[in-house]
Order: structure tokens, then C-alpha cells, then sequence
């Protein structure tokens, strides 16, 4: 697949301090990448040199095989941005705010695709009606038509849905699944990590400017440690269980709970090996009643990953 | 169209229209069409008593109340423009699109030449109207004087322009703009002070003087204020050697000074 999004050693340093540090990317197209970090990772910063409105310290950024500053007008032309904040003229109304950057882009019916997309973002009762008396939720949605006006080929969001109720999480998540649906490329930043769970195809994890992890859902997940829980509910646990239990050599730890005597929790690694694990408790006189395994979900993946350090430093 | 001349028709037409619709323009020409009608008044009375002695009434009526007062209000809506983008971050969002600096700074410059001559039109209507009832005599070279004034405009524009994009805020554009001038003022008060204290008394004075007369020099060239001086001087010489001269004076001031306002926002980034 073809890379619409590449960067190399990009590097954005202010002062001594790496805000963006050597990061190597390539996105594919039709591809929904997710780009998460702690705050102050350097997601933002990123973005800014994606779009051309930071001017990297070092390295390159390449949009569909060209640099930014080769073919600047055409590249801008065929990206769009959706901010964390909704920075907007004011006293413009909506129909007026996405005309002028429909203008901008020099969309052919302009009238038609603004009529499209306030349709399709429900806004369009609104569309006369001055964009500071918009809630945050709707100004939100201006932001993404305006990003959509000119019906671009990369979408880069930058935490799209925050601050935004369940609802507004939900209806940006279908616009994404609608540009995907459409053969778009994203490049989303989000905090709600089960949103990017949800959406993304893949993810990039940076941390202090450095991308520390970057790989499919599967894989991250996998990053994990290898850790698997299980909660095994017995109808009466022996020594027998528990001795047999300790000898192999994928059983990280072992205890039974506390408060109710009947559960055992086991944290095995390399890989799934319940069948040993029930066998064994079977040879030993035990039933198991229930077995309950502890997903592991991309905000471990991510708490781990993040917090274990720059693995690349 | 051209990608960044199409860039710049926009940008340029969205401030003009906002201009037009904003209370400050017409708040501008009341004020400059208020003073006019005073003036007009007073030579008028002079004509019937036989008393006025200032040549080229209708000159001074111009440049004093339509190029000095929109010298001020353009001086501040400059100054302001681009800092108001970068407080609001509006010109962030540009920047996600086909804009760049050059097609930015220039929209912006275009937008407040065009508010000019949106009162210049207005203002000459006005003058032609008065002079039709009080006879003070249009000049045969006003035209000469209404070109020029462009240009010297043009000259404020591209200076509070540059200063604004040193700031990112609306207040800290004015407090540079009335700095700015607040220390060529000074410097010509120093300047005076010099000049009146007699040359050879005192060696560190004479050094000072040198220094701050130099300094005076130099400032001649940032100070758009002497452009338009040395504008007026060539209509009232008809000078149209020093009139041509004085048209590429402010012509390369304000490209020097646009170009400075580029180079100062790629340097510092739209993203503030």
C-alpha cells in the first residue's frame, strides 16, 4: 500500500527541548491511524508539521510521495483538519464561515456541498445563524464540515471529540466510519482511547517526542507483558490444585481470593493455556464452575507502554 | 487564478467586508467629514471677509482631515489584524489551508488599501459636494494628491502590519503601535534640545548629538510620518520629480515592511 503520509527524522526542537524527536512515519492510504501520548507527548506538535503550519527543526514530511514545500497549494488543497479547539470567525454564520473556505478551496457547487454537509451534520435549520451563539457541540461539527468542504483525501483530527457529550462522541465517530467507508486516510489524536479503539486501524504511541510503539490493535494489546488473568471459580479448591498448579512453568502467580474461598487468580504467561490449567484442576477432584479471562484493553496497553519508558531511547 | 493570489483576493475580501460592516470606518469618515464641514466653514467666512491666506485650502481640508484621520484608523485596524487572528487562533485554521504567509500577510494589506479607498470615495464625493456650495477652488493636480495619499497610507498599513505580527495580542499591538511612535517622538524632542545648545561647548554633548542625530536620520526612513512630508512637499513645490520620488519611497517602504511581516511569521509560525 501506498504511503499518503511519511515522515523521516522529523524533529521539532525548541531551545534544548525535543518537542519531536526523529519520528518515522508512513500511513497508508484508507488507513485510520491512531496517535496517542501522554499530554505534552508531543501529538500536537506533530500534527502542526503534518499540515505545514510548524516548520520542522530537522527531517521531512511527505504527503502522497511530495514534500509540503514542493507543491504546497495542491497538498493543502487535498487535506483537511479538524482542531481540539474550535477557532472560528465569530460573527460569521455557519453558511458563511464554510462558503469562505469553500472559496478557499475553490469547491465547484459550493452552495450544494455546503447544503450536503449541514445536512449531514444537522445543522442545517442553524446555517443562519452566528457561530457564536453555537454550543460546543455544534461548533464542533462546523469544524468537521469545514475540514470536509472540499472533500479531502487525508483527514487529520486532532482530538475530534473533546469535550463533547456521548452523543457528540458517537455521531464523530460515524462521520470517521463515513470518510473511512469513503477510502479516506485519518490521522486522529484522541485522549478517549476507547474511541481510537473503536476506529483505528492502527496506532502510534509517542512519549517525550518519541514514537515508543507503533502497530495494529493486536499487536499493542499484545505489548501488553504477555500477562493473562484468569478468574477461576471451583466448587472446592485443594492443596492438590494449587501444588500441581505452582509446577508449571507458564504460571506467573497464584492465590485464592480472599473473600470467597471458591475462586482461584492466576496470572499466566506466554500465551493462553486454560486447557492445561482445567485439565489439572479436573485430575485433581475440582469442578470448575466458571472461568473468566481479564481482557486486555489499549488503555493498559497504553498505561504500560507509556509508563515504561522510551523503549527506542 | 494564480493559488496565491487567489488566497490573497479572499482573505482580502473577507476583512474588507467585515471592515464595511464594522461600526469603526463610519465612526472614521463622521469624524473626518465632521472636521471637514468645520474647516470648510471657517475658510468659507475667510473667503467672504477677504481674509484667507492659506493657499490650496481644499488640499489642506484633504490631507488633514481624510488622510490624517484614516492615517489613525488604519494605523490601529493594521495593527490589530493580524494580532487579533493569533489571539483568536483563527489563523491557525487558515493555515490549514491553501494559504501561506505571503498570500496572509497580503490579503490583509490588500483589505485595508481597499478601506481606504472605500473612504477615499466617500471623502472626495464629500469634499466636491461642499466645495460646490462654499467655492474654496479644487485644485487642478487634487488628483496628484488623492493617488499619493494611497501610497502614503500604504505606508502606516504595512508598518502596523509588521508590528502586529510581533504580538499576539490586540492590546499589546496597540501599546507597540503608540510605543513606537511615543520613541520617535522622544527622539525628536532630544533632537531639539541638542540643537539649541551650542556646538564645541562639551565633547560628550557633542558626542550625544551626533549619536541621536544619526539615530534621527535613521528613523527618517521607519517613520511613515516622513513620507507624508515629504508627499506634501512635492504638491506644494510642484515638484513632480520629488512627487514620483516620494510614490517609490512609500512604495519600497511598505514592500520592505510586508516582506519583514512574512519573514517574522515564518519564523515564528502560525501556530502560536
Amino acid at each position: 500500500m501506498a504511503a499518503v503520509i511519511e515522515t523521516k527524522n522529523l524533529t521539532k526542537r525548541y531551545g534544548n527541548f525535543h518537542a519531536v524527536k526523529d519520528l518515522n512515519l508512513k500511513i497508508g492510504e484508507g488507513e485510520i491511524f491512531g496517535f496517542l501520548g501522554p499530554n505534552g507527548a508531543g501529538k500536537t506538535t506533530t500534527i502542526g508539521m503534518l499540515i505545514g503550519i510548524l516548520y520542522p527543526t530537522k527531517g521531512s514530511v511527505h504527503l502522497f510521495g511530495r514534500d509540503l514545500s514542493d507543491d504546497y497549494f495542491n497538498l493543502k488543497r487535498r487535506i483537511g483538519v479538524v482542531s481540539e479547539q474550535q477557532y472560528m470567525y465569530n460573527n460569521m454564520t455557519a453558511y458563511e464561515y464554510l462558503s469562505f473556505f469553500a472559496d478557499l478551496y475553490a469547491v465547484k457547487n459550493k452552495k450544494e456541498r455546503i447544503d450536503e454537509l449541514l445536512k449531514f451534520v444537522e445543522l442545517y435549520e442553524f446555517r443562519n445563524k452566528r457561530l457564536k451563539e453555537y454550543s460546543k457541540g455544534m461548533r464542533q461539527k462546523i469544524s468537521i464540515s469545514r475540514a470536509l468542504v472540499h472533500d479531502p483525501d487525508i483527514l487529520f483530527l486532532d482530538e475530534p471529540a473533546y469535550g463533547l457529550d456521548p452523543v457528540g462522541v458517537k455521531e464523530v465517530r460515524d462521520i470517521i466510519f463515513h470518510q473511512k467507508d469513503k477510502g479516506k486516510t485519518i490521522f486522529m489524536s484522541s485522549h478517549i482511547l476507547s474511541e481510537v479503539e473503536k476506529i483505528c486501524d492502527e496506532v502510534g504511541i509517542i512519549n517525550k517526542g518519541i514514537l515508543v510503539e507503533r502497530g495494529s490493535m493486536k499487536q499493542l494489546k499484545g505489548f501488553s507483558s504477555g500477562i493473562h488473568e484468569l478468574d477461576i471459580e471451583v466448587d472446592k479448591i485443594n492443596d492438590g490444585i494449587i501444588t500441581t498448579l505452582k509446577k508449571f512453568n507458564f504460571i506467573e502467580d497464584i492465590e485464592v481470593d480472599g473473600g470467597n474461598k471458591n475462586i482461584l487468580k492466576i496470572k499466566t504467561i506466554d500465551g493462553d493455556h486454560r486447557v492445561e490449567i482445567s485439565r489439572c484442576i479436573f485430575k485433581n477432584n475440582g469442578t470448575i464452575i466458571g472461568m473468566s479471562e481479564k481482557k486486555t484493553s489499549l488503555e493498559d496497553a497504553f498505561v504500560e507502554i507509556t509508563r515504561g519508558g522510551v523503549k527506542n531511547e | 487564478m494564480n493559488d496565491r493570489l487567489h488566497a490573497v483576493y479572499l482573505i482580502g475580501k473577507k476583512d474588507f467586508f467585515e471592515t464595511i460592516h464594522s461600526l469603526g470606518i463610519y465612526l472614521t469618515m463622521t469624524l473626518s467629514f465632521g472636521l471637514a464641514a468645520i474647516i470648510f466653514y471657517i475658510f468659507a467666512s475667510q473667503i467672504k471677509d477677504s481674509v484667507l491666506v492659506m493657499s490650496r485650502p481644499v488640499d489642506f481640508i484633504f490631507m488633514f482631515c481624510v488622510v490624517g484621520i484614516s492615517f489613525l484608523y488604519l494605523a490601529v485596524s493594521s495593527v490589530t489584524s493580524i494580532a487579533k487572528e493569533k489571539g483568536d487562533k483563527t489563523i491557525e485554521v487558515l493555515f490549514y489551508g491553501p494559504v501561506d504567509e505571503i498570500s496572509f500577510i497580503f490579503g490583509k494589506y490588500a483589505a485595508r488599501i481597499l478601506s481606504y479607498i472605500f473612504i477615499l470615495l466617500f471623502s472626495i464625493l464629500f469634499i466636491l459636494f461642499s466645495d460646490f456650495f462654499v467655492h474654496l477652488g479644487i485644485p487642478y493636480d487634487f488628483v496628484k494628491l488623492v493617488i499619493l495619499s494611497i501610497f502614503l497610507i500604504s505606508c502606516i498599513i504595512a508598518l502596523g502590519i509588521f508590528l502586529s505580527t510581533l504580538t499576539s495580542s490586540v492590546g499589546g499591538s496597540i501599546v507597540l503601535l503608540i510605543g513606537f511612535f511615543v520613541i520617535l517622538f522622544v527622539i525628536g524632542i532630544i533632537s531639539w534640545i541638542l540643537s539649541i545648545i551650542p556646538i564645541g561647548m562639551d565633547t560628550t554633548i557633542d558626542l550625544i548629538r551626533n549619536i541621536v542625530v544619526g539615530i534621527l536620520n535613521a528613523a527618517k526612513y521607519v517613520s511613515p510620518l516622513e513620507y507624508l512630508g515629504i508627499g506634501w512637499d512635492a504638491i506644494s513645490s510642484e515638484d513632480n520629480g520629488k512627487y514620483i520620488l516620494s510614490i517609490l519611497y512609500s512604495g519600497a517602504y511598505s514592500l520592505v515592511f510586508l516582506m519583514a511581516s512574512v519573514i517574522i511569521l515564518i519564523k515564528r509560525g502560525a501556530k502560536q
